[in-house]
């Protein structure tokens, strides 16, 4: 299985999601989603290095106005991101089960 | 949406900063996404967050002079491949061309080893600056004398009494046997001043020097450690040395890291002072002319050197007022006690460098890579005809002078580099013949050394720069069309060319006139007359023993059947003869027994000592014929001279020998005076063998040990004694003829080169000319003529460059060859045949080709 980083698992998710999106729209989920503001440039460089690994793709979509007339470019996540998801997914419920939450305790020394 | 828009300079600078791809996607994401943060954060934050993004959508690599840069590495990518490419596709001139080229490097490289060793003796001291060895300019009349030397109480009196010197180290020379177990171990040592330790920057690898004052203390290297088995357990034990007389103990106080090979004061065991004035008689150290060994001084400060050399001369005038000769007392820097041969190299100071092997050296290697760079340019210019519609159509598609330039300069580095890389394996395959050759102990550890790797890289950068410059520039100023229509002649290339050519043989003549000389002055001083007869004459030199020991020995030497005549010498000594009308300096002998009968030398006025005159040993002296003359003497037997050594004065002269060589044959004779009387330590024995074959060395060595053991029996043939004189010049004749054997081949290899290429196009001329009925000869009249006249006039410069060369180095010597027609003859008809064997093996191949084959290609 492929190592998936925390924020490259996280834009997948949202790509998964949704149909064909571009990088504002994914930072605009994740706000919704986690609260912070995630940063347009990291986005760039994580779809640019998971297109690398072929787990996304992407087209230029078109012109508006709000982007001074300029294209966007769009993204998806390919089938092979989805195997790569799940997998993982499961992986990582299946640690999680019988985890408990620590109880307070003073450290001995 | 909002109407309020981002900041216009972050805006710019991502315009700036991100690469062109990928500017149209992030420059319209930054917008749409300030919009939406305008809307959810307002304004302020949006605009934050706008220009934090900016910043980090840039990209060093679309910064403008790394984006030039990555386009110029692109082009230099593509030189370096179609540079590669046409190496490849002339296999054979190229690596002819790189082979000289990597032969010139390797040349130039070890005399730039060799010459920056030589001339940075010393200076690894710290403060070699302020370091200074005393010594005397000593004139009487017209005769100055330098003397590298100062006596013990110069230097006592010099530290005390002149406060702008620092320190004072006195160092002695001296020789001794070391006892280990049952052998003894030969060793050379100094005796010196602690403060010697200091200015060495002595390294302790055990124990410390400590006060170092008394008789018995030493400290050794980590070499004679080694020898000694003594490594890591070395303080304290106790030395057995023999200096002459008997075993004595001294006590090792520690054991320093080998002195630098490139220190001028370098031993492997040095002995405190004190044992020195605890040993030597009183007038030794106290007299103030007595100069029997080096000082060096360290002063505060190397402004003061004027004044200090005022305050000694003064401070001798006190001790010593003389008011015949005139004494200058010098400060003579560390820097220059390598290589400046007018104060000598003794008592401490090691050997000195060979300034004339050193200039020797850099010229032949300079010589050597102008050859092999002419080579190449050479081969280049012709070889770019093939090569310029190449050119032409780089230009066509835009290419500048510039761009064609930088390209070629390029490929020629691309040649220097791989000749750089064969000439790095070739100078560590011939290292080691190298340092055995200069006797120096250079390994490939020593290459890797900042200044040598900077040296190095400066020759390789300058060869690919010189000798790619002349054939870049002609091929960049090709013109297109001429060249597309492949019209293009090399016209100024042509006598440029020729002129290159004629550069190579006249060095390579120049240098071959120049063996040949040096072969001959060599062989002349080798077999030069010396009037003296060594046949099957054995010479026992400085024997270290007492009088009566050395008697003794030749005593027991009479014994030997083989033996027909033994006689001893005190060894060639110097002073001056002062009378009334003239003084002179004069070389005095003290023989004992028949010297003169021994080796066959002539009397040739009044007789030798005769045994039965009781008088001859003690008041008659035999001269030379240099004497006679140099006193002006009409009827020298029976004269009365005012010579005075010692006890000897006033003797008369009983005979005049012939003026035979007692020193090499690179001198003149100087005036001689011979007597019996003891005045002199007897130190040198001859012995006369019936014939050679009849020496036995075992019966000799037997008589060595019984008079002298422990010493190692030593001996030597007289002639080879005298032929070793001549290893300097043997030494640089070897190495011109080295020089001259590679810049031959280099200039020939150049020549077969520039020939077969020039032919090579004529093809076409020649086939028709053989069409029209030209006969062979004809064809090699025709084309040997032209390349003989430029050999022709390469001899010639040649030969005017040795001669001026060659003259100045000859004067050097009384007796001498003349650079005469002899070695213009051979010279001229060495170059000329390898030149010619060249031209004509090339000729050959065109003038035997079927012209058929060349007429029949349109």
């Amino acid at each position: 299985m492929e190592l998936v980083g925390s924020l490259e698992e996280i834009v997948l998710m949202i790509l998964l999601r949704n149909d064909k999106i571009n990088s504002v729209e994914i930072a605009k989920e994740y706000y919704n989603a986690i609260g912070k503001n995630l940063s347009i440039p990291s986005i760039h460089v994580t779809l640019k290095r998971m297109q690398k690994k072929g787990w996304v793709k992407s087209e230029f979509g078109t012109p508006t106005a709000e982007r001074g007339g300029r294209r966007k470019r769009i993204y998806w996540a390919t089938p092979k991101a989805y195997d790569l998801l799940s997998e993982l997914t499961e992986a990582k419920s299946k640690l999680w089960q019988g985890i408990t939450k620590p109880s307070l305790q003073y450290v001995h020394i | 949406m909002s109407t309020s828009s981002p900041p216009k300079w972050a805006n710019w600078l991502v315009e700036q900063l991100c690469p062109d791809s990928r500017l149209e996607e992030v420059q319209g994401d930054l917008h749409e996404a300030y919009h939406w943060r305008v809307s959810e954060f307002g304004t302020t934050r949006a605009k934050w967050h706008f220009v934090a993004e900016a910043i980090k959508s840039s990209r060093l690599s679309s910064l403008t002079p790394f984006r030039l840069l990555n386009q110029k590495l692109m082009m230099y990518k593509n030189y370096f491949k179609t540079g590669w490419r046409f190496l490849k596709k002339n296999k054979l001139y190229s690596s002819l061309n790189i082979l000289g080229l990597a032969m010139g490097i390797s040349f130039c490289w070890l005399a730039y080893l060799y010459a920056d060793d030589e001339m940075n003796f010393d200076q690894y001291l710290e403060h070699h600056e302020e370091m200074y060895r005393i010594v005397i300019d000593f004139r009487r009349g017209d005769d100055l004398h330098h003397i590298g030397g100062s006596s013990n109480a110069m230097s006592v009196q010099f530290g005390d009494k002149i406060p702008e010197i620092d320190q004072v180290a006195r160092i002695k020379s001296d020789f001794g046997l070391i006892r280990k177990g049952e052998e003894v171990i030969e060793q050379s040592l100094i005796v010196a001043d602690k403060s010697l330790i200091t200015l060495l920057e002595l390294n302790f690898l055990e124990g410390v020097p400590g006060a170092f004052d008394q008789p018995n203390d030493v400290v050794i290297s980590e070499t004679l450690a080694g020898t000694l088995n003594l490594r890591g357990k070395a303080v304290g034990k106790i030395l057995s040395l023999n200096r002459g007389d008997d075993f004595e103990d001294f006590i090792i106080r520690g054991v320093y890291k080998d002195i630098p090979a490139n220190t001028s004061v370098r031993r492997h065991l040095i002995m405190s002072y004190s044992n020195y004035l605890a040993n030597a008689p009183e007038r030794r150290l106290t007299e103030w002319f007595d100069l029997n060994m080096n000082t060096l001084v360290k002063l505060h400060d190397k402004r003061n050197v004027l004044e200090v050399e005022e305050k000694m001369s003064a401070l001798h005038e006190e001790n010593e007022p003389d008011e015949e000769a005139e004494v200058t007392i010098k400060l003579q820097p560390m820097s220059q006690i390598h290589l400046n041969q007018d104060y000598g190299h003794y008592n401490g100071i090691a050997r000195g460098g060979n300034v004339e092997m050193i200039r020797l050296f850099v010229g032949i290697g300079i010589f050597c890579l102008i050859i092999s760079m002419i080579n190449y340019s050479n081969f280049n210019i012709s070889l770019y005809i093939n090569r310029s519609r190449e050119v032409a159509l780089r230009k066509v598609i835009g290419a500048e002078k510039k761009s064609i330039f930088s390209q070629l300069i390029t490929e020629s580095f691309l040649s220097s580099l791989i000749a750089g890389l064969l000439a790095l394996a070739v100078l560590i395959l011939i290292l080691p013949l190298f340092s055995s050759f200069v006797e120096k102990s250079y390994t490939p550890s020593f290459l890797i050394n900042l200044r040598f790797i900077l040296g190095a890289l400066a020759i390789l950068t300058a060869t690919a720069v010189i000798s790619g410059f002349y054939p870049a520039l002609i091929l960049s100023r090709f013109s297109i069309v001429k060249s597309l229509k492949g019209e293009q002649k090399i016209r100024s290339g042509k006598w440029i060319t020729q002129t290159l050519l004629g550069v190579q043989f006249i060095l390579a003549t120049g240098l071959v006139a120049g063996m040949l000389t040096m072969r001959e002055q060599v062989k002349f001083l080798s077999s030069f007359d010396t009037k003296v007869n060594f046949d099957n004459v054995i010479y026992h030199d400085y024997i270290p023993a007492e009088e009566s020991q050395v008697k003794q020995f030749m005593l027991d030497l009479d014994q030997l059947p083989e033996v027909e005549q033994v006689a001893a010498i005190s060894g060639y000594n110097g002073t001056r003869l002062v009378s009334d009308e003239t003084q002179f300096d004069v070389r005095h002998l003290r023989i004992d027994r028949d010297l003169m009968n021994l080796l066959d030398i002539e009397i040739v006025n009044g007789r030798n000592f005769s045994e039965e005159i009781t008088t001859d040993q003690t008041q008659a002296v035999l001269v030379n014929e240099a004497f006679v003359e140099r006193m002006g003497l009409e009827d020298p037997i029976g004269q009365v001279i005012p010579f005075k050594y010692n006890k000897l004065e006033n003797p008369k002269i009983i005979g005049v020998v012939e003026d035979y060589h007692f020193e090499s044959a690179r001198n003149v004779i100087d005036p001689l005076v011979i007597y019996q009387s003891e005045e002199y330590r007897l130190q040198s024995v001859y012995v006369k063998l019936n014939s050679a074959a009849t020496f036995n060395k075992e019966r000799f060595e037997k008589l060595w040990t019984k008079n002298f053991d422990p010493f190692p029996f030593e001996y030597s043939f007289l002639e080879e004694e005298y032929l070793s004189a001549y290893e300097s010049e043997n030494q640089m004749m070897q190495l011109v003829g080295i020089g001259c054997i590679v810049s031959i081949f280099l200039a020939g290899m150049g020549l077969l080169g520039i020939v077969g290429l020039q032919l090579n196009q004529r093809f076409k001329e020649i086939s028709i000319r053989k069409v029209l009925g030209a006969s062979s000869i004809n064809l090699y009249q025709v084309f040997t003529k032209r390349y003989i006249f430029i050999v022709a006039i390469g001899l010639a410069g040649g030969l005017s460059l040795g001669y001026y060369l060659i003259e100045d180095w000859l004067g050097n010597y009384p007796f001498r060859v003349d650079f005469g027609p002899g070695i213009i003859s051979i010279t001229v008809i060495v170059t000329l045949t390898i030149a010619l064997m060249t031209i004509i093996s090339q000729v050959f191949k065109v003038v035997r080709a079927n012209p058929v084959k060349f007429l029949r290609d349109e």
